[in-house]
């Protein structure tokens, strides 16, 4: 259907998997690598089952699931916390099944379902392997797998196989770098993804495989030209077949689908829609950019504004984050200078340093020793320290901007920002701590 | 536990399996041997499927990075790879993987 979202019929029941068909996503940034603008008459309500792989919005849709019956049995795989789970029941569906990874779930005589969660320990997703008397196939969605896994899904014999190929996070779109060290970041990532495409193809071997999941499509002009095949980190899908051509290992056939397209079990490819995008992206880009132009500017005066305590939500919001998680500060040790952008906004600093055991842990100001440095609009801010929007979609969206000093990724700040749970940080490091100090 | 291995079997700027659990990798780069644990710290591929520029080894998965002389995680610092001892002999060496 697009992106992640895959249409499975078998014999008389259908399953969905990932639905994310209109309207953009991440805080009204991302839409479908589409050569059109779904609508809602475009979007399949009438199925047996939803699977949803994880709570990011290109998977996890809320305006798309609103058309959708919520008696519908939904799956999701059993994740660390409850929040995915609790945030699928807020959706309103009434029969929300919980599976833990690999375990065998039959949905009908003729119809088995695995899910697999992903092998990453500080962020949760999760892949889906469905097996009947017809074929088999698997859908990788975003989920990072071990090699092991895969090689579990390898004996379970795919006909079919949808992997990603395309990176889909904000670095280093949204970081302060100089053009040539962007461009030069953002292809040396799409060469590993594209390699990574290669490598899970391998590793399943499936008979077909389907280069899926596209990267983010930007429709408004501050980020459109991160589009660009030629200067950008986002992949086309003949950019995965030509990775797979150039490594020429045979035994598996790369199929090039475009949403609304159909493939049966034995590769037999329909083709219903325009053809999957190459390297007229950018034209195809201004012009759906200038199709949704209105909408879009619609939905963003419609996220409100910050309130006039915002200073004081930040500042309670992180004093407790950080205050509750002195493991997570240990290993973060870094200063943050954050700035909410906007009516309302102002300049903070988050000091995350090992040896600072008591708080605050805010203050208002600037500093010039920051190591991270984050500028967000500050309405989003105030979403996001209101529980309303995860940090996660709101850096996914690529709305704002980064810089840090010296330039290296601190994986556990953007975990404690990923969910600041108490308990789940603590789970997080007993592990990590084991395995790296 | 002790890996005794000869020289010539290593061929240079090579990825070498000496050993399956615990996953053993060893690498000459025409000066130096270096062992160090096969596994990507990232999400467990098989190190030896990575490519290697440099001293600089690729996971092929999800591009993890390791610089092979010291261990060292290049695009997320502290997740680094355990290295082995190596005892350089005149035709062999002996890696301790502890």
């Amino acid at each position: 259907m697009g992106q992640a979202c895959t249409l499975i019929e078998i014999k008389e029941k259908i399953i969905l998997c990932d639905p994310w068909i209109v309207g953009p996503c991440n805080t009204n940034s991302w839409y479908p690598l589409n050569r059109r603008i779904h609508t809602k008459k475009d979007i399949p309500t009438d199925v047996d089952y939803i699977y949803i792989s994880h709570e990011h919005t290109d998977h996890f849709h809320s305006e798309t699931l609103k058309e959708f019956d919520k008696t519908i049995p939904v799956f999701i795989c059993k994740f660390p916390t409850d929040r995915f789970y609790n945030s699928v029941i807020k959706e309103g569906f009434k029969d929300v099944n919980v599976l833990n990874s690999w375990e065998k779930k039959t949905l009908d005589k003729n119809l088995e379902i695995t899910i697999i969660k992903n092998s990453e320990l500080m962020l949760e997703d999760s892949a889906i392997l469905i097996k009947s008397n017809e074929g088999t196939i698997f859908c990788q969605t975003d989920c990072g797998m071990s090699y092991e896994s895969l090689q579990r899904v390898r004996e379970a014999k795919p006909d079919l196989g949808f992997f990603k190929f395309g990176a889909a996070n904000w670095f280093p779109v949204v970081y302060n770098y100089e053009k040539d060290k962007k461009t030069a970041i953002c292809k040396k990532r799409k060469a590993n993804k594209l390699t990574g495409f290669v490598a899970y193809v391998k590793a399943v071997k499936p008979k077909y495989a389907i280069p899926y999941a596209g990267p983010p499509f930007f429709l408004h002009k501050p980020l459109i030209d991160a589009n660009d095949p030629n200067t950008g980190m986002f992949a086309s899908p003949d950019e995965a077949k030509k990775a797979w051509d150039e490594d020429s290992e045979s035994g598996t056939e790369i199929i090039l689908m475009a949403p609304s397209d159909e493939i049966s079990i034995n590769g037999e490819h329909t083709k219903n829609g325009q053809p999957v995008f190459s390297h007229e992206k950018m034209e195809i880009s201004h012009q759906l950019a200038e199709q949704v132009e209105n909408d879009l500017n619609q939905r963003w005066n419609d996220e409100g504004t910050a309130s006039k305590n915002l200073n004081y939500n930040i500042i309670d919001y992180f004093n407790k984050i950080i205050s509750e998680n002195p493991i997570a500060r240990r290993h973060i040790d870094i200063k943050v200078q954050f700035i909410a952008d906007g009516k309302n906004g102002g300049d903070f600093v988050l000091d995350f340093s090992k040896d600072r055991e008591n708080g605050p842990y805010v203050k208002e100001g600037r500093i010039n020793d920051w190591n991270y440095y984050m500028k967000i609009p500050a309405h989003l801010v105030q979403k996001a320290v209101n529980n309303e929007l995860l940090w996660e979609t709101l850096f996914l969206s690529c709305r704002w901007v980064a810089d840090r000093k010296p330039d290296k990724w601190n994986e556990h700040l953007m975990n404690l920002f990923y969910d600041p749970d108490p308990k789940r940080i603590q789970n997080i490091y007993k592990i990590y701590d084991k395995m790296f100090t | 536990m002790d890996i005794i291995v000869k020289k010539q079997d290593i061929p240079k700027n090579k990825i070498i399996e000496l050993s399956k659990r615990p996953k053993v990798l060893v690498v000459f780069d025409g000066k130096n041997y270096y062992a160090f644990n096969g596994i990507c710290t990232h999400a467990k591929w098989p190190l030896d499927q990575g490519n290697l520029n440099e001293n600089i080894l690729t996971c092929v998965a999800h591009g993890y990075q390791f610089d092979i002389t010291n261990g060292d995680c290049l695009n997320n610092p502290g997740r680094d790879l355990k290295m082995y001892d190596i005892d350089n002999k005149d035709d062999e060496i002996i890696i301790t993987t502890g």
